[in-house]
Protein backbone atom coordinates (compact mmCIF):
# COMPACT_ATOMS: atom_id res chain seq x y z
CA UNK A 1 0.00 0.00 0.00
CA UNK A 2 1.37 3.46 -0.74
CA UNK A 3 0.58 5.01 2.66
CA UNK A 4 2.88 2.46 4.03
CA UNK A 5 5.88 2.72 1.81
CA UNK A 6 5.82 6.40 1.81
CA UNK A 7 6.91 6.98 5.40
CA UNK A 8 9.22 4.07 5.29
CA UNK A 9 10.94 5.43 2.57
CA UNK A 10 11.17 9.58 4.07
CA UNK A 11 13.05 7.66 6.63
CA UNK A 12 15.35 5.87 4.96
CA UNK A 13 15.97 9.15 2.82
CA UNK A 14 16.43 11.71 5.93
CA UNK A 15 18.20 8.61 7.80
CA UNK A 16 20.75 8.68 4.61
CA UNK A 17 21.02 12.81 4.66
CA UNK A 18 21.05 12.67 8.49
CA UNK A 19 24.25 10.48 8.38
CA UNK A 20 26.03 11.88 5.50
CA UNK A 21 25.46 15.33 7.60
CA UNK A 22 24.22 17.48 4.69
CA UNK A 23 20.97 18.40 3.38
CA UNK A 24 18.45 16.20 2.01
CA UNK A 25 18.98 15.60 -1.35
CA UNK A 26 18.76 14.05 -4.63
CA UNK A 27 22.00 11.88 -3.90
CA UNK A 28 19.78 10.32 -1.20
CA UNK A 29 16.74 9.69 -2.90
CA UNK A 30 18.59 8.22 -5.74
CA UNK A 31 20.84 5.82 -3.53
CA UNK A 32 18.24 4.77 -1.36
CA UNK A 33 16.12 3.63 -4.88
CA UNK A 34 19.37 1.43 -5.73
CA UNK A 35 18.91 -0.34 -2.35
CA UNK A 36 14.71 -0.97 -2.78
CA UNK A 37 14.75 -1.93 -6.27
CA UNK A 38 17.97 -4.13 -5.80
CA UNK A 39 19.92 -2.84 -8.93
CA UNK A 40 23.18 -1.39 -9.31
CA UNK A 41 22.83 2.12 -10.37
CA UNK A 42 20.30 5.33 -10.47
CA UNK A 43 20.54 8.37 -12.26
CA UNK A 44 18.04 11.64 -12.15
CA UNK A 45 17.85 14.08 -15.34
CA UNK A 46 15.65 17.01 -15.08
CA UNK A 47 13.93 17.70 -18.79
CA UNK A 48 11.84 20.18 -20.60
CA UNK A 49 11.64 18.32 -23.20
CA UNK A 50 13.96 15.48 -25.89
CA UNK A 51 16.45 18.44 -26.49
CA UNK A 52 16.74 20.43 -23.36
CA UNK A 53 18.05 18.41 -20.22
CA UNK A 54 20.52 18.06 -17.28
CA UNK A 55 21.82 15.19 -15.02
CA UNK A 56 21.32 16.34 -11.60
CA UNK A 57 22.64 13.24 -10.08
CA UNK A 58 23.87 9.76 -11.12
CA UNK A 59 25.52 7.45 -8.07
CA UNK A 60 28.27 6.27 -10.61
CA UNK A 61 29.69 6.46 -13.68
CA UNK A 62 28.24 3.43 -15.58
CA UNK A 63 24.77 5.47 -14.68
CA UNK A 64 26.25 8.87 -15.92
CA UNK A 65 27.18 6.63 -19.13
CA UNK A 66 23.63 5.21 -19.58
CA UNK A 67 21.75 8.62 -19.31
CA UNK A 68 23.96 10.15 -21.73
CA UNK A 69 23.98 7.67 -24.15
CA UNK A 70 20.19 7.93 -24.37
CA UNK A 71 20.01 12.19 -24.94
CA UNK A 72 23.03 11.82 -27.26
CA UNK A 73 20.90 9.17 -29.26
CA UNK A 74 17.44 10.65 -28.60
CA UNK A 75 16.40 7.01 -27.93
CA UNK A 76 15.85 4.88 -25.20
CA UNK A 77 13.67 3.67 -22.61
CA UNK A 78 13.63 6.89 -20.34
CA UNK A 79 13.11 9.22 -23.76
CA UNK A 80 9.85 7.02 -24.58
CA UNK A 81 9.02 7.49 -20.45
CA UNK A 82 9.37 11.33 -20.65
CA UNK A 83 7.41 11.45 -23.52
CA UNK A 84 4.72 8.65 -22.69
CA UNK A 85 4.49 9.80 -19.07
CA UNK A 86 4.76 6.39 -18.16
CA UNK A 87 6.99 3.40 -16.91
CA UNK A 88 9.09 1.89 -19.16
CA UNK A 89 10.29 -1.13 -17.72
CA UNK A 90 13.18 -3.21 -19.31
CA UNK A 91 14.05 -6.80 -18.12
CA UNK A 92 16.89 -7.84 -20.77
CA UNK A 93 17.94 -5.09 -22.74
CA UNK A 94 19.71 -7.39 -24.63
CA UNK A 95 16.45 -9.43 -25.89
CA UNK A 96 15.45 -8.87 -29.63
CA UNK A 97 12.45 -7.06 -29.05
CA UNK A 98 13.99 -4.13 -27.47
CA UNK A 99 16.66 -3.74 -31.01
CA UNK A 100 13.71 -2.85 -32.95
CA UNK A 101 12.40 -0.17 -31.09
CA UNK A 102 15.76 1.58 -30.28
CA UNK A 103 18.38 0.29 -32.33
CA UNK A 104 21.24 2.92 -31.44
CA UNK A 105 20.30 1.96 -27.54
CA UNK A 106 19.88 -1.51 -27.42
CA UNK A 107 23.30 -1.91 -28.41
CA UNK A 108 25.08 0.73 -27.01
CA UNK A 109 23.17 0.11 -23.63
CA UNK A 110 23.93 -3.54 -23.86
CA UNK A 111 27.75 -2.71 -24.34
CA UNK A 112 28.09 -0.52 -21.93
CA UNK A 113 27.05 -3.54 -19.34
CA UNK A 114 23.39 -2.78 -18.73
CA UNK A 115 21.39 -5.89 -18.30
CA UNK A 116 18.25 -3.85 -16.85
CA UNK A 117 17.49 -0.82 -17.29
CA UNK A 118 13.82 0.73 -15.76
CA UNK A 119 12.53 4.31 -16.06
CA UNK A 120 10.06 6.30 -14.41
CA UNK A 121 8.86 9.64 -15.48
CA UNK A 122 8.78 12.27 -12.60
CA UNK A 123 5.30 14.00 -13.43
CA UNK A 124 3.42 17.11 -11.69
CA UNK A 125 -0.44 17.28 -12.47
CA UNK A 126 0.30 18.11 -16.42
CA UNK A 127 3.79 18.24 -16.83
CA UNK A 128 7.00 15.87 -16.71
CA UNK A 129 9.62 17.53 -15.15
CA UNK A 130 12.26 14.55 -15.31
CA UNK A 131 13.13 11.07 -15.21
CA UNK A 132 14.30 9.04 -12.56
CA UNK A 133 16.24 6.29 -14.28
CA UNK A 134 17.76 2.37 -13.00
CA UNK A 135 20.03 0.03 -13.98
CA UNK A 136 20.91 -2.87 -12.97
CA UNK A 137 24.35 -5.26 -14.63
CA UNK A 138 22.05 -8.68 -14.32
CA UNK A 139 19.12 -8.91 -16.46
CA UNK A 140 15.63 -9.42 -14.92
CA UNK A 141 12.42 -8.28 -13.65
CA UNK A 142 11.49 -5.95 -10.36
CA UNK A 143 9.96 -7.40 -7.90
CA UNK A 144 6.43 -6.34 -6.81
CA UNK A 145 7.38 -4.67 -3.55
CA UNK A 146 10.38 -3.08 -5.06
CA UNK A 147 8.25 -1.56 -8.18
CA UNK A 148 5.78 -0.04 -5.43
CA UNK A 149 9.11 1.11 -3.55
CA UNK A 150 10.51 2.36 -6.71
CA UNK A 151 6.99 4.61 -7.29
CA UNK A 152 7.61 5.99 -4.20
CA UNK A 153 11.05 7.22 -4.03
CA UNK A 154 10.43 8.36 -7.76
CA UNK A 155 7.80 10.70 -6.29
CA UNK A 156 9.74 11.84 -3.18
CA UNK A 157 12.98 12.90 -5.91
CA UNK A 158 10.26 14.70 -7.97
CA UNK A 159 9.02 16.69 -4.76
CA UNK A 160 12.80 17.16 -3.85
CA UNK A 161 13.70 18.83 -6.90
CA UNK A 162 10.38 20.68 -7.06
CA UNK A 163 11.37 22.21 -3.53
CA UNK A 164 14.80 23.48 -4.72
CA UNK A 165 15.52 25.46 -8.08
CA UNK A 166 18.63 25.02 -7.18
CA UNK A 167 19.17 21.38 -8.91
CA UNK A 168 19.30 23.19 -12.45
CA UNK A 169 20.39 26.48 -11.46
CA UNK A 170 18.67 28.65 -13.66
CA UNK A 171 20.65 31.67 -13.81
CA UNK A 172 23.82 30.15 -14.57
CA UNK A 173 26.14 32.05 -12.15
CA UNK A 174 26.98 29.22 -9.62
CA UNK A 175 26.11 30.45 -6.85
CA UNK A 176 25.52 27.70 -4.10
CA UNK A 177 22.30 27.43 -2.67
CA UNK A 178 21.01 26.36 0.85
CA UNK A 179 19.60 23.12 0.92
CA UNK A 180 21.13 21.63 -1.75
CA UNK A 181 24.39 20.36 -2.18
CA UNK A 182 24.97 21.37 -5.82
CA UNK A 183 28.11 21.05 -7.60
CA UNK A 184 27.14 23.34 -11.01
CA UNK A 185 26.31 21.39 -14.06
CA UNK A 186 28.51 18.78 -15.13
CA UNK A 187 31.22 20.13 -17.68
CA UNK A 188 30.05 18.12 -20.42
CA UNK A 189 26.23 19.28 -19.82
CA UNK A 190 27.15 23.20 -20.06
CA UNK A 191 29.27 22.36 -23.35
CA UNK A 192 26.52 20.44 -25.14
CA UNK A 193 24.64 23.35 -25.15
CA UNK A 194 27.70 25.41 -25.52
CA UNK A 195 28.87 23.34 -28.75
CA UNK A 196 25.22 23.39 -30.20
CA UNK A 197 25.68 27.24 -30.14
CA UNK A 198 28.56 27.23 -31.99
CA UNK A 199 27.62 24.79 -34.30
CA UNK A 200 24.72 27.25 -35.21
CA UNK A 201 26.80 30.06 -35.78
CA UNK A 202 29.32 27.63 -37.78
CA UNK A 203 27.12 25.86 -39.95
CA UNK A 204 24.32 28.61 -40.28
CA UNK A 205 21.71 26.66 -38.75
CA UNK A 206 19.21 26.65 -36.48
CA UNK A 207 19.72 25.56 -33.00
CA UNK A 208 17.37 21.95 -33.39
CA UNK A 209 19.52 21.23 -36.26
CA UNK A 210 23.09 22.03 -34.65
CA UNK A 211 21.97 19.61 -32.15
CA UNK A 212 21.24 17.00 -34.05
CA UNK A 213 24.81 17.42 -36.43
CA UNK A 214 26.52 17.27 -32.97
CA UNK A 215 24.53 13.93 -32.36
CA UNK A 216 25.06 12.66 -35.38
CA UNK A 217 29.01 13.44 -35.29
CA UNK A 218 29.20 11.46 -31.98
CA UNK A 219 27.28 8.21 -33.13
CA UNK A 220 29.42 7.69 -36.64
CA UNK A 221 32.13 8.51 -34.97
CA UNK A 222 31.45 6.36 -31.82
CA UNK A 223 32.42 9.29 -29.34
CA UNK A 224 30.56 10.32 -26.14
CA UNK A 225 28.41 13.19 -26.74
CA UNK A 226 29.87 15.36 -23.78
CA UNK A 227 33.24 14.40 -25.26
CA UNK A 228 32.81 15.70 -28.87
CA UNK A 229 30.86 18.97 -27.22
CA UNK A 230 34.29 19.38 -25.21
CA UNK A 231 36.44 19.57 -28.17
CA UNK A 232 33.94 21.70 -30.01
CA UNK A 233 33.91 24.39 -27.14
CA UNK A 234 38.18 24.12 -26.90
CA UNK A 235 38.19 24.49 -30.67
CA UNK A 236 39.96 21.52 -31.23
CA UNK A 237 36.86 20.55 -33.63
CA UNK A 238 35.27 21.66 -36.33
CA UNK A 239 31.86 19.87 -37.66
CA UNK A 240 32.75 21.58 -41.53
CA UNK A 241 30.37 20.60 -44.35
CA UNK A 242 31.97 17.03 -44.70
CA UNK A 243 33.03 16.20 -41.42
CA UNK A 244 36.14 15.05 -43.04
CA UNK A 245 38.45 18.37 -41.64
CA UNK A 246 39.04 17.05 -38.15
CA UNK A 247 42.02 18.76 -36.85
CA UNK A 248 44.53 16.35 -34.51
CA UNK A 249 43.44 16.65 -30.85
CA UNK B 1 23.84 5.12 14.91
CA UNK B 2 22.27 2.61 17.81
CA UNK B 3 19.85 0.48 16.77
CA UNK B 4 17.44 2.10 19.25
CA UNK B 5 17.79 5.13 17.83
CA UNK B 6 17.74 4.07 14.14
CA UNK B 7 14.37 2.77 15.03
CA UNK B 8 12.78 5.24 16.58
CA UNK B 9 13.94 7.39 14.16
CA UNK B 10 11.91 5.36 11.68
CA UNK B 11 9.40 5.52 13.50
CA UNK B 12 9.19 8.91 13.33
CA UNK B 13 9.57 9.45 9.92
CA UNK B 14 6.56 7.04 9.86
CA UNK B 15 4.56 9.57 12.00
CA UNK B 16 5.40 12.05 10.25
CA UNK B 17 4.62 10.90 7.12
CA UNK B 18 1.63 10.15 7.50
CA UNK B 19 1.01 13.45 8.27
CA UNK B 20 2.16 14.29 5.14
CA UNK B 21 0.09 12.11 2.87
CA UNK B 22 -3.18 12.39 4.86
CA UNK B 23 -4.91 15.58 4.53
CA UNK B 24 -2.52 18.40 5.33
CA UNK B 25 -3.31 20.84 8.65
CA UNK B 26 0.36 22.58 8.97
CA UNK B 27 0.00 23.21 12.81
CA UNK B 28 -1.21 19.54 13.53
CA UNK B 29 1.55 18.69 11.83
CA UNK B 30 4.37 20.74 13.46
CA UNK B 31 2.88 19.99 17.00
CA UNK B 32 3.68 16.20 15.74
CA UNK B 33 7.50 16.61 14.63
CA UNK B 34 8.17 18.82 17.99
CA UNK B 35 6.85 15.75 20.21
CA UNK B 36 8.60 13.58 18.53
CA UNK B 37 11.94 15.42 18.34
CA UNK B 38 11.81 15.48 22.38
CA UNK B 39 12.16 11.72 22.32
CA UNK B 40 14.38 11.37 18.87
CA UNK B 41 16.93 14.30 20.50
CA UNK B 42 16.71 13.24 23.83
CA UNK B 43 15.75 17.09 24.71
CA UNK B 44 13.51 18.62 27.07
CA UNK B 45 11.35 20.25 25.06
CA UNK B 46 11.08 21.94 21.14
CA UNK B 47 9.35 24.72 19.53
CA UNK B 48 8.95 25.78 16.28
CA UNK B 49 9.16 28.97 14.65
CA UNK B 50 8.07 30.26 11.33
CA UNK B 51 8.38 33.65 9.19
CA UNK B 52 5.03 35.38 8.44
CA UNK B 53 4.86 37.27 4.94
CA UNK B 54 6.42 40.26 6.70
CA UNK B 55 9.22 37.90 8.00
CA UNK B 56 8.48 38.20 11.69
CA UNK B 57 9.06 35.04 13.64
CA UNK B 58 5.74 33.27 14.70
CA UNK B 59 5.68 30.44 17.17
CA UNK B 60 3.62 27.84 15.45
CA UNK B 61 4.14 24.99 17.43
CA UNK B 62 5.80 23.51 20.41
CA UNK B 63 6.29 20.29 22.47
CA UNK B 64 5.00 22.07 25.69
CA UNK B 65 3.27 25.70 26.88
CA UNK B 66 6.07 26.35 28.76
CA UNK B 67 8.33 26.35 25.87
CA UNK B 68 5.68 28.47 23.89
CA UNK B 69 6.24 31.13 26.68
CA UNK B 70 9.87 30.94 26.23
CA UNK B 71 9.25 31.44 21.95
CA UNK B 72 7.26 34.19 22.74
CA UNK B 73 9.36 35.68 24.97
CA UNK B 74 12.21 35.87 22.73
CA UNK B 75 10.26 36.89 20.02
CA UNK B 76 8.93 39.98 22.06
CA UNK B 77 12.21 40.88 22.90
CA UNK B 78 13.90 40.79 19.94
CA UNK B 79 16.74 38.00 21.33
CA UNK B 80 17.84 34.40 21.65
CA UNK B 81 19.08 31.69 19.88
CA UNK B 82 16.07 31.21 17.70
CA UNK B 83 16.50 34.86 16.17
CA UNK B 84 19.78 34.79 15.51
CA UNK B 85 19.42 31.22 13.72
CA UNK B 86 16.59 32.43 11.68
CA UNK B 87 19.07 35.45 10.94
CA UNK B 88 21.84 33.97 10.16
CA UNK B 89 20.35 30.58 8.76
CA UNK B 90 23.33 29.00 10.71
CA UNK B 91 22.78 26.33 14.02
CA UNK B 92 22.84 28.39 17.23
CA UNK B 93 24.15 26.90 20.26
CA UNK B 94 23.86 28.10 23.73
CA UNK B 95 25.35 24.98 26.14
CA UNK B 96 25.12 27.23 29.10
CA UNK B 97 22.83 29.29 29.98
CA UNK B 98 23.68 30.34 33.46
CA UNK B 99 26.34 31.77 31.41
CA UNK B 100 24.96 33.57 28.48
CA UNK B 101 23.67 36.60 30.27
CA UNK B 102 25.82 38.76 28.68
CA UNK B 103 25.19 37.06 25.34
CA UNK B 104 20.87 36.90 25.73
CA UNK B 105 20.85 39.55 28.82
CA UNK B 106 16.95 39.33 28.61
CA UNK B 107 16.59 35.66 27.25
CA UNK B 108 18.89 33.71 29.19
CA UNK B 109 18.13 34.61 33.42
CA UNK B 110 14.23 34.11 31.63
CA UNK B 111 14.74 30.40 30.42
CA UNK B 112 17.11 29.67 33.26
CA UNK B 113 14.02 30.77 35.44
CA UNK B 114 11.77 28.10 33.35
CA UNK B 115 14.12 25.86 34.29
CA UNK B 116 16.00 25.01 31.16
CA UNK B 117 19.88 25.35 31.18
CA UNK B 118 20.83 24.74 27.10
CA UNK B 119 19.29 25.36 24.43
CA UNK B 120 19.86 24.61 20.66
CA UNK B 121 18.70 26.34 17.23
CA UNK B 122 18.75 24.46 13.75
CA UNK B 123 17.69 26.34 11.01
CA UNK B 124 14.47 25.64 8.36
CA UNK B 125 15.57 26.17 5.36
CA UNK B 126 13.83 26.06 1.91
CA UNK B 127 16.13 26.79 -1.36
CA UNK B 128 17.96 29.78 -0.79
CA UNK B 129 15.57 31.38 2.12
CA UNK B 130 15.40 30.40 5.84
CA UNK B 131 11.83 30.40 6.38
CA UNK B 132 12.71 29.82 10.43
CA UNK B 133 13.69 27.80 13.01
CA UNK B 134 13.29 24.81 15.21
CA UNK B 135 14.54 25.42 18.84
CA UNK B 136 15.24 22.80 21.12
CA UNK B 137 15.63 22.96 24.98
CA UNK B 138 17.26 21.26 27.46
CA UNK B 139 17.24 21.18 31.63
CA UNK B 140 20.58 20.20 31.85
CA UNK B 141 23.30 22.61 30.81
CA UNK B 142 25.43 20.27 27.31
CA UNK B 143 24.33 20.45 23.52
CA UNK B 144 23.90 17.85 20.98
CA UNK B 145 26.45 15.44 19.60
CA UNK B 146 26.80 15.26 16.16
CA UNK B 147 25.22 13.23 15.68
CA UNK B 148 22.43 14.93 17.25
CA UNK B 149 22.85 17.94 15.26
CA UNK B 150 22.52 16.16 12.10
CA UNK B 151 19.66 13.86 12.81
CA UNK B 152 18.11 16.97 14.37
CA UNK B 153 18.96 18.82 10.93
CA UNK B 154 17.90 15.98 8.85
CA UNK B 155 14.32 16.50 10.55
CA UNK B 156 13.81 20.37 9.98
CA UNK B 157 15.12 19.52 6.38
CA UNK B 158 12.51 17.34 6.16
CA UNK B 159 9.82 18.92 7.83
CA UNK B 160 10.76 21.94 5.90
CA UNK B 161 10.22 20.13 2.51
CA UNK B 162 6.98 18.44 4.13
CA UNK B 163 5.55 21.45 4.05
CA UNK B 164 5.59 22.58 0.59
CA UNK B 165 3.45 19.64 0.38
CA UNK B 166 0.41 21.50 -0.60
CA UNK B 167 -2.58 19.38 -1.60
CA UNK B 168 -3.24 21.68 -4.41
CA UNK B 169 -2.00 20.37 -7.32
CA UNK B 170 -2.01 23.38 -9.36
CA UNK B 171 0.69 24.52 -6.81
CA UNK B 172 2.55 21.55 -7.86
CA UNK B 173 2.19 22.33 -11.39
CA UNK B 174 3.43 25.78 -10.63
CA UNK B 175 6.57 24.76 -9.30
CA UNK B 176 6.88 22.37 -11.91
CA UNK B 177 6.94 24.94 -14.70
CA UNK B 178 9.29 26.80 -12.63
CA UNK B 179 11.55 24.08 -12.75
CA UNK B 180 11.39 23.81 -16.25
CA UNK B 181 11.42 27.69 -16.91
CA UNK B 182 14.98 27.79 -14.80
CA UNK B 183 16.41 24.68 -17.13
CA UNK B 184 15.11 26.23 -20.32
CA UNK B 185 16.68 29.63 -19.15
CA UNK B 186 19.75 27.67 -18.65
CA UNK B 187 20.27 25.82 -21.55
CA UNK B 188 19.83 29.44 -23.25
CA UNK B 189 22.32 30.87 -21.40
CA UNK B 190 24.46 27.96 -22.19
CA UNK B 191 23.48 28.52 -26.09
CA UNK B 192 23.87 31.91 -25.96
CA UNK B 193 27.72 31.73 -24.94
CA UNK B 194 28.29 29.56 -27.58
CA UNK B 195 26.94 32.05 -30.21
CA UNK B 196 29.17 34.88 -28.92
CA UNK B 197 31.76 32.80 -28.39
CA UNK B 198 31.67 31.53 -32.17
CA UNK B 199 30.29 35.42 -33.47
CA UNK B 200 33.03 37.32 -31.42
CA UNK B 201 35.38 34.83 -30.76
CA UNK B 202 35.56 34.93 -27.28
CA UNK B 203 35.97 31.89 -24.42
CA UNK B 204 32.96 30.99 -22.77
CA UNK B 205 33.71 33.13 -19.85
CA UNK B 206 33.97 36.39 -21.57
CA UNK B 207 31.05 35.45 -23.30
CA UNK B 208 28.93 34.89 -19.82
CA UNK B 209 29.81 38.48 -18.86
CA UNK B 210 29.47 39.78 -21.82
CA UNK B 211 25.97 38.60 -22.04
CA UNK B 212 25.30 39.98 -18.05
CA UNK B 213 26.71 43.32 -18.88
CA UNK B 214 24.04 43.76 -22.17
CA UNK B 215 20.92 42.34 -20.02
CA UNK B 216 22.21 44.96 -17.28
CA UNK B 217 22.80 47.89 -20.35
CA UNK B 218 19.77 47.05 -22.07
CA UNK B 219 17.70 46.27 -18.97
CA UNK B 220 16.18 42.56 -19.99
CA UNK B 221 16.51 39.55 -17.94
CA UNK B 222 19.10 37.37 -18.60
CA UNK B 223 17.38 34.40 -19.62
CA UNK B 224 14.84 36.31 -22.20
CA UNK B 225 18.18 37.74 -23.98
CA UNK B 226 19.74 34.98 -23.37
CA UNK B 227 17.19 33.22 -25.65
CA UNK B 228 17.19 36.21 -28.16
CA UNK B 229 20.57 35.17 -28.47
CA UNK B 230 20.94 32.01 -29.25
CA UNK B 231 17.88 32.02 -31.87
CA UNK B 232 19.40 34.51 -33.67
CA UNK B 233 16.65 37.01 -33.33
CA UNK B 234 19.65 39.64 -31.42
CA UNK B 235 21.96 41.55 -33.44
CA UNK B 236 25.27 41.10 -31.65
CA UNK B 237 27.69 42.53 -34.36
CA UNK B 238 27.78 45.84 -32.73
CA UNK B 239 28.30 44.08 -28.84
CA UNK B 240 31.84 43.61 -29.79
CA UNK B 241 32.15 47.82 -28.88
CA UNK B 242 31.45 46.87 -25.53
CA UNK B 243 32.86 44.20 -24.32
CA UNK B 244 34.61 43.94 -20.84
CA UNK B 245 38.41 44.58 -20.79
CA UNK B 246 39.73 41.69 -20.18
Amino acid sequence: MADARRPHIWGLVAARAGARGAAVSAADACEVAVAVAGVDGAWLTAMSDPARRVLVHATGAKAAELEELQFALGEGPCVDAFASGTLVLVPELGAAGWRARWPGFAVAGAAAGAGAVFAFPLVSGAIRVGILGLYRDAPGLLNPGALADVLVCADLTRQLVLSSRAAVDGDGDGAVRNGWARDGWPDDHAQVYQATGMISVQRGVGLEEALALLRAYAFTHERALGEVAAAVVERRLRLDDDDADEPAK
Amino acid sequence: MSRDREQLLAETFVELADTLVAEFDVVDFLHGLADRCVELLAVDAVGLMLADQRGSLRVVASSTEQARLMELFQLQHKEGPCLECFRDGRPVAGPDLALARPRWPLFAPAAVDAGFAAVQALPMRLRDEVIGAMNLFMHAPGQLDDNGLRVGQALADVATIGLLQERNLRHQEVLAEQLQGALNSRVAIEQAKGVLAERLHLDMGQAFELLRSQARVQNRRLAQLAAAVATGSENVADWADTRPSR
